[in-house]
């Protein structure tokens, strides 16, 4: 009897063991590297297809207890769900109560922690709308990140993993002192992540992260903690193309981004970001009833997107439209057809980018500057760049406080409430990364230069025109984001046998504006200095009971109300030339609840949901070539409201004392539910071109996810320490987000009903569904007693499926009468990936 | 102790992470462009066939000079570049990235000479790989032409940066734009000149300056000459080139067709003797006619007075006359005046004699072009003009004057 009870406990010591390991597994680290597919807004010519910084969440949803939210986070983030259907600012990310959310898109970034796993994997997590001591949070739930230095296991764990996706190696490191007779605890961790060529061609990836955490006792009310991490870490960069391409190619992991430069393959899209955080934590114990947890906290460092851009001269970008076959569909064109077609499939510099090329241009470009530098006289002469290599950078610096108390009031009755502050700077600006070959470049709007007689419009900086910029030079443009916020919120939580409950308050205010650093010379007056400054008073509610039916079968539900200042980085018309703020600026409502059935007998755990969520007024704003307009236009779309409705089922089913079997399956309906009013202005001049033109946008899909999927495992946990399983994923309802500008009026007023352009125009494509079989086994083994060492090694997508579409986007510009001429941009899921891992802990 | 030793190990392994993350590339070897044969560009011209299409598969280069560019917007993927020999319009497959002033060296390996529309081009040029750039800032001085030369020989001037001076738009003025801006469209207006022709002058709907208003005044004008089938084409380099500000000139014609001496404003004044002024139709057509001679000479002498002309405004006023005589007496002398008050005798106002800047019959009643006068001299509000006829009791000639041009 002793032996199957110390077996029980060793078993589920293996599983949870595994479970943990799991956390290291592809999805994870998929999550670091995936290039997001919204649409995105650009000043430049190009139509910017990543994220400057990712927002994936799945890494945290992984290490949830919630049975239905830990196998989407393992099994869905290849397919780019999201949860509940919600962009990742409804999802609050702490470490140790400080939120880790930036401030300016409102979402989290995995990457900054990246390579942090042995602690990271420490955490409190709830989903969807719940109660939390820490702070109001969003409506997709939170995680909260123990770093605190007494509460990580003591000892050292060293592992090595071996991996095809993102990087090739990654060694980590971790050791916790535990709580030491001098009332010190140390935890150090660190980790290194490294591949010369990742899964997709052309990209790589060099990182690097550490974590200090310090830990003092004082005396049993106050302990003191400080803790400091970072994560440097520089990548190239994967496209998202047309389908065009994927087939010319025959690689649906076909990457534009990379070309050859001297023979050695070159990324020129190169993310480079270090923002290292450090906070001190003060613990406070006021009584057996009363806790107050306060922190300060900094974060500031460098993040950096390099980007080719070019002046006078050709397009290099492999993919520009007028470099693909299709653009020469045109009777009369057959040989041209054929010509870029035969290069397509033989030619490598056809195919990618032609850094020699570029090179070649740029060092027999002779142009003389006069006046340079807005010096009268100052006369420059040498190869001006035609190409060059630009790092748009997005630095920032914040610092805040945050205080939260919770005191058990009665028995059954926990309040607790807190306050926060945080001020915050972005400052955005572009720097010089590599001027291939030529001695200079003029820091002048090229656009401006074609459509302004006026020479003076052109300046970047009319300070110093006619700029000369080399290596490492500010230029183009250069302008913080300042936001300050200060909020509290108050709880109260009760138990009883029957029910539990809570409901909770929060108020905050927002500031923000901007700051021009230079006076640009399209809007010399609009351009420098402080914007207005807006200010948003914001406020929620929210609620929740369970009622418990027995103690194995619970009823819940959760209801929220709240608003939430829009987002600094769609509240400006165009942030990098000018203050102007869009009209009509309102605070988003967010309007959400479930009810949730709960069983939870010891073999058995069930969750089903159902929820309904509304995000109303929210602003979306772009920058994009229009081509009825002939011109760069500021788009500002308000009144865009969201509908999130939809279940979720997830159960895990111990069915022998070794085999377990789960289950997930969430079906959605994420649509825009209203007719948002567009404002068009001119990009080089404010000139509204379109005045509340309504966008015919209800019950358009939101796209870029699966709003179905399902997932089903068994796994096999052997009595000698292995275990083996198996998930069978399947992903459907993935549409491709929707060009609002083709859903209006004026975009279909040229036709007539039985026009096949009126489909063309109006109709939402709907992806493939997709599928993936993911196998995993491990196996552990303690050595003296003392020593463990533990293997895992997990496979994604064993059958290399690779025709399945994540998703995608349609460009915003677009031809009304050939809609094919700017297709969609799609992104495909990666075939077979592997992910082995080897640990020793000591 | 030990703990610290891990800090340091892990800070340090980071530290090396972080400083290898920075990846440097090698400097791609640049190719050269090969100079071949070297040609001008008349001999580059001559290597057009009639009709062809020439493929040109040899490394021949061609020096010279850009004389306009995309600077404006309203060339798009060509240029143009002369020497002493002639000029070549240029196409290139993408933007050539030239600059008015880059002396050049075109490599013409791959480019396509042809005509399109009478116009020689050199086609599918690409501009890194076929141009390299010597120097900057070698400007080309526009040759000074009038409408006459540029059709005399239109396939010379192909591509040529000329200057034409004294021309105007003839719709400028009233509120017209170079093209239309606002939805592309490339428009033409005519340029014309005092003799009344023209010549179009096209302006691309990309171009900068395409929604400005067409000059309404009366000046130079520097462009590039392009042939569009069987007429001349002008294309603005920069507006900022044309200095059409000036008053367009008005030219009065007092040709003595309506039998009047008086009629637009002239006088006569006779001051000595009986005989005036009169219109004659003797031998055809009419003119001004005056002598002393009436089965005898007598004391003469009479005026024929302009009106007041106002030439403070004018670039370069001018006059121009036909005269004719015969019979022996005093040459008619040609006067002006800024300070006659119009009416009373001549003698009250200052007259400057400038009758040797006009060319005079030789007698026996030929008639002789005056020439073109150039009055710039006397650029006042009021100015008159005046044929002093002379006569004595021994001898007097006929004088004849017709065809009074003032450009005024």
């Amino acid at each position: 009897m002793r032996i199957l009870k110390l077996l029980i406990v060793v078993s589920a010591l293996t599983w949870s063991n595994s479970a943990h390991s799991q956390i290291d597994s592809l999805v994870t680290d998929t999550s670091e590297n995936n290039t997001s597919i919204v649409p995105q807004s650009t000043t430049t010519i190009e139509a910017l297809n990543d994220q400057v910084e990712n927002q994936d969440v799945s890494g945290l949803l992984q290490s949830s207890k919630d049975v239905f939210t830990s196998i989407a986070g393992f099994n869905f983030g290849v397919a780019r769900y999201r949860v509940r259907g919600y962009d990742g600012n409804n999802y609050t990310a702490m470490m140790n109560g400080v939120t880790l959310n930036s401030p300016e898109n409102g979402r989290a970034v995995w990457a900054y922690w990246g390579g942090l796993n042995d602690i990271t994997r420490y955490q409190e997590s709830k989903n969807g709308i719940a109660a939390s001591q820490l702070g109001f949070g969003g409506i997709g739930g939170y995680s909260n990140i123990s770093a605190r230095a007494s509460a990580q296991r003591k000892g050292n764990r060293v592992s090595y993993a071996y991996a095809n996706q993102s990087y090739d190696h990654r060694l980590m490191y971790t050791t916790s002192t535990g709580m030491m007779a001098n009332n010190l605890a140390v935890t150090v961790s660190g980790s290194l992540r490294y591949a010369n060529e990742g899964y997709v061609e052309g990209t790589f990836y060099r990182a690097g992260s550490y974590l200090l955490s310090i830990e003092k006792k004082f005396n049993e009310k106050h302990s003191l903690g400080f803790v400091a991490y970072g994560a440097p870490t520089v990548s190239g960069g994967r496209s998202i193309s047309t389908q065009e391409t994927y087939d010319l190619t025959g690689n649906n992991q076909y990457n534009s981004y990379w070309g050859y430069q001297a023979g050695e393959k070159r990324n020129s899209r190169v993310r480079n970001t270090h923002k290292p955080m450090m906070m001190l934590n003060h613990y406070f114990t006021l009584n057996e009833k009363t806790k107050i947890n306060s922190s300060i906290f900094y974060t500031f460092g460098k993040g950096g997107q390099t980007r080719l851009n070019w002046y006078d001269a050709a397009d290099p970008r492999p993919d520009y439209y007028k470099k693909l076959p299709s653009y020469y569909s045109n009777p009369g064109d057959e040989a041209l057809y054929a010509l870029y077609t035969e290069l397509w499939q033989n030619d490598v510099n056809t195919q990618q980018l032609d850094f020699d090329q570029m090179y070649f241009a740029n060092t027999k470009n002779l142009y003389t500057v006069n006046n340079a530098d807005g010096i009268a006289g100052n006369t420059v002469t040498g190869n001006r760049a035609k190409y060059i290599i630009e790092d748009y950078r997005s630095d920032l610096k914040q610092y805040g406080f945050n205080s939260t108390f919770n005191h058990q009031y009665s028995e059954n009755i926990l309040i607790s409430g807190g306050i926060n502050g945080s001020f915050y700077k972005s400052m955005n600006f572009k720097v010089m990364d590599d001027l291939l070959g030529a001695d200079y470049w003029v820091d002048v709007d090229q656009f401006a230069e074609r459509d302004f007689a006026d020479a003076s419009a052109a300046q970047s900086n009319l300070d110093i025109s006619n700029h000369i910029i080399k290596v490492g030079d500010k230029f183009g443009y250069d302008y913080d984001i300042n936001i300050n916020n200060i909020g509290g919120f108050g709880q109260a939580e009760g138990k009883s046998s029957k029910i539990d409950w809570y409901g909770a308050l929060t108020l905050s205010n927002t500031n923000f504006w901007r700051t021009g650093n230079v006076a640009n010379g399209l809007f010399p007056n609009d351009s420098k200095g402080n914007s207005e400054k807006k200010s948003f008073l914001n406020y929620g509610v929210k609620a929740g009971l369970d009622y418990k039916i027995t103690g194995r079968h619970v009823i819940s539900v959760n209801a929220a109300y709240l608003t939430r200042a829009p987002q600094s980085n769609d509240a400006f018309v165009s942030p990098r030339t000018r203050n102007q703020i869009i009209d009509n600026l309102k605070s988003e409502i967010i309007t959400s609840g479930d009810l949730n059935y709960l069983v939870r007998y010891p073999n058995v755990k069930i969750r089903l949901t159902g929820f309904y969520t509304t995000i109303a007024n929210k602003t979306w704003s772009r920058n994009f070539y229009h081509d009825e307009l002939n011109t760069f236009v500021n788009y500002m779309m308000t009144g865009v409201d969201q509908l999130f409705i939809g279940t979720e089922l997830g159960a895990e089913i111990k069915m022998t004392s070794t085999i377990d079997a789960t289950g997930a399956f969430t079906m959605g309906d994420y649509t825009y539910n209203s007719r948002p009013s567009v404002t068009i202005s001119q990009d080089n001049s404010t000139t509204l071109l379109a005045e509340n033109k309504v966008v015919y946008f209800e019950n358009y899909k939101i796209g870029g996810m699966p709003q179905t999927a399902a997932s089903v495992g068994l796994k096999y946990n052997a009595p000698k320490f292995w275990f083996v399983g198996a998930n069978f994923n399947y992903f459907m309802d993935t549409y491709l987000e929707a060009n609002p500008d083709r859903r209006t009026a004026e975009a279909t007023a040229a036709f007539v009903s039985t026009d096949p352009q009126i489909a063309d125009l109006l109709d939402q494509t709907k992806l493939d569904d997709g599928y993936t079989v993911n196998l995993f086994g491990g196996k552990s083994w303690r050595l003296k007693n003392k020593y463990y060492i533990r293997i895992n090694v997990n496979i994604n997508n064993i059958l290399d499926t690779k025709d399945y579409a994540t998703g995608g986007f349609e460009q915003l510009r677009y031809d009304k009468q050939n809609i094919d001429r700017f297709p969609p941009k799609v992104g495909y899921m990666y075939g077979r990936t592997y992910f082995a891992m080897i640990s020793f802990s000591f | 102790m030990k703990n610290l030793k891990n800090i340091v190990g892990i800070l340090a392994i980071t530290f090396i992470a972080f400083i290898s993350c920075t990846k440097e590339y090698d400097t791609p070897t640049v190719k050269t462009i090969p100079i071949g044969t070297v040609k001008t560009i008349a001999e580059v011209r001559a290597l057009y066939v009639p009709g062809e299409e020439v493929k040109v598969t040899q490394d021949i280069s061609v020096y010279g000079v850009v004389t306009a560019d995309e600077s404006t917007g309203n060339l798009y993927k060509e240029s143009y570049m002369q020497d002493e020999t002639g000029a070549l319009y240029l196409r290139f497959t993408s933007t050539s990235s030239l600059y008015i002033g880059d002396s050049i060296r075109v490599n013409l390996k791959g480019a396509k000479i042809y005509k399109y529309n009478q116009m020689l081009q050199i086609d599918s040029l690409h501009a890194d790989n076929n141009i390299y750039k010597i120097k900057t800032q070698q400007y080309r001085t526009p040759d000074v032409v009038t409408f006459s030369e540029l059709n005399s020989d239109k396939e010379s001037y192909q591509g040529k940066l000329v200057q034409i001076n004294n021309v105007y738009f003839k719709q400028g003025g009233k509120g017209f734009t170079f093209a239309d801006g606002t939805n592309k469209v490339d428009v033409s207006w005519g340029l014309q000149n005092l003799n009344g022709d023209t010549l179009d002058v096209r302006t691309s709907g990309y171009a900068n300056f395409a929604n400005d208003t067409l000059p309404s005044g009366f000046g130079s004008f520097i462009g590039t000459v392009a042939q569009y089938n069987s007429g001349l084409q002008l294309i603005i380099r920069n507006p900022t080139e044309l200095s059409l500000n000036g008053k367009i000139p008005v030219l009065t014609v007092k040709d003595f067709n309506d039998a009047s001496i008086t009629s637009g404003g002239w006088t006569s004044k006779m001051i000595v003797g009986t005989y005036n002024w009169s219109v004659s139709t003797l031998g055809g057509g009419s003119y001004a006619m005056m002598s002393n001679y009436n089965a005898g000479n007598t004391d003469s002498e009479a005026w024929l007075i302009s009106p007041a002309n106002d030439f403070s405004l004018t670039a370069q006023p001018t006059l121009e006359f036909r005269n004719a005589w015969k019979y022996t007496g005093a040459a008619l002398q040609l006067m002006i005046s800024t300070n006659y008050d119009g009416t009373s005798a001549p003698s009250t106002a200052t007259w400057i004699d400038i009758s040797t800047s006009a060319t005079w019959s030789t007698g026996n009643f030929v008639w002789t072009g005056s020439g073109i006068i150039d009055l710039t001299a006397y650029k006042q509000p009021s100015v008159y003009i005046a044929f002093k006829y002379t006569g004595s009791n021994l001898d007097g000639s006929t004088w004849e004057i017709d065809d009074i041009k003032i450009l005024k």
